[in-house]
């Protein structure tokens, strides 16, 4: 699952130019925030684009990482600031004629599109209709299966807050799936 | 409790191996060319001290000041002699003035004619203005270039070509967080106010769901203020 974050060694030797440090933090970091870009992100944000962006941020600025622990909250905070930005190109974009495709994920990838379920597709635009603070807890909690501390340090919220956001999310999760009978298909084990 | 339909949304945002592979070389890309330490980003190999020292000699070296001097004055006798060969160079002839270009009739225009149901022309036919305000308005809300907010607005004004006259037409839509158009408040007459309103009321910019947001999230709805007015009336 998710890696261990960098020691501050590491970080240190990052910061100062050492590309082995930058490129073993880089490889182990890429992945999750491609994970992160294409679940929360919604339909219309390229999650690569997205993730190229959030590592580009990376590369820069390991210096101002003064926390070592605390970097996948450091790294994640990156990654909504980014997703914001290209949320807010997206909607403007609009009103210049349909340049931005929906995007439904970020591989791009027409043959595994193609193995895409309906029933995959219904389910991701169920979290893109979330609110985003509900979105972001249950993507990490149930979908990446973090832990709920685990969760509260990466968003800088208490942890009653992650419990409740997560209660509603999974509240609201089940009655859009409901609305659109997607619970009664599971029941009758339709794929 | 968690759903079991959230398995499905798993496997299919899981990143491919392609995914990561291309993100890799669009940051090694992006990074080529910029001035900064991770720009070497598996592109070269750690310099060792060696390299760094020939570099360093080959940039900063410094010849003698007695090497430096015969090097000087060539170089102003050379500056001499060139400006007395150009000072008594004879003149170069010019060469004779070309023949005027025939002139040609240029072709007759097109009529363009409008077709009995839509009177006004093509979109091409409507100018658009805006306060900069405004064009600043979308580029910032949008996180865009000025260009590319200038064409959004033209873009929406093209649309309302049909409804365009020979006075301008001032406009002001009111957008909600999600693109939707909340309301249009248009000054002209009521004809022109009639034609524009169920336009601009009725364009769905499919709006994704993902984008309803609020304040908090950095988005929020806004009002676009433009007028156009029917190009040579």
């Amino acid at each position: 699952m998710a890696p261990q974050p960098p020691t501050p060694e590491e970080l240190r030797r990052a910061a100062s130019g050492d590309v082995r440090a930058q490129n073993a933090i880089f490889d182990a970091w890429l992945p999750v925030v491609l994970r992160w870009c294409a679940r929360l992100g919604g339909p219309r944000v390229a999650a690569e684009d997205a993730a190229h962006d959030v590592m580009i941020v990376l590369l820069r600025r390991f210096d101002a990482i003064e926390k070592p622990e605390r970097f996948p909250s450091w790294l994640f905070g990156v990654t909504r600031r980014v997703l914001r930005k290209h949320r807010g190109r997206a909607w403007i974009l609009r009103w210049a004629g349909s340049e931005l495709p929906d995007v439904r994920d970020g591989r791009q990838d027409p043959e595994r599109d193609l193995e895409d379920s309906e029933l995959a597709a219904s389910v991701r635009s169920i979290l893109a209709e979330l609110p985003e603070r509900q979105r972001e807890v249950l993507v990490l909690c149930d979908l990446e299966e973090r832990t709920a501390p685990e969760v509260s340090q990466l968003l800088g919220v208490p942890l009653g807050t992650v419990a409740s956001r997560l209660r509603l999310a999974r509240a609201r999760f089940e009655a859009l799936a409901r609305a659109r009978s997607l619970v009664p298909a599971i029941a009758q084990g339709v794929p | 409790m968690r759903s079991p339909l959230l398995d499905h949304a798993r496997d299919a945002t899981e990143p491919s191996s392609e995914a990561i592979a291309r993100v890799t070389q669009r940051v090694r890309e992006t990074l080529a060319g910029e001035p900064h330490p991770a720009s070497a980003l598996r592109a070269l190999p750690d310099p060792d001290a060696g390299a760094i020292e020939r570099i360093r000699r080959r940039l900063l070296g410094r010849r003698s000041d007695r090497a430096r001097w015969p090097l000087a004055a060539a170089l102003i006798a050379a500056s001499i002699v060139a400006i007395v060969v150009v000072t008594r160079a004879p003149p170069v002839p010019r060469a004779p003035a070309a023949e005027p270009a025939p002139i040609v009739e240029a072709a007759p225009p097109v009529p363009i004619v409008p077709p009995p149901s839509a009177p006004v022309a093509s979109p091409k036919s409507v100018i658009v203005k805006a306060p900069k305000a405004a064009l600043k308005d979308i580029a910032a809300f949008g996180g865009i270039d000025r260009a590319s907010a200038d064409r959004a607005l033209h873009d929406l004004a093209a649309a309302l070509a049909a409804c365009a006259t020979d006075t301008p037409v001032r406009v002001s839509l009111s957008i909600d967080a999600d693109g939707a158009p909340k309301g249009v408040a248009v000054e002209g007459e009521d004809r022109v106010a009639a034609c524009v309103t169920p336009i601009l009321m009725r364009a769905h910019y499919g709006a994704a769901p993902g984008l309803r947001a609020g304040p908090q999230d950095g988005i929020t709805g806004g009002v676009i203020r433009f007028s156009f007015v029917r190009d040579n009336p």
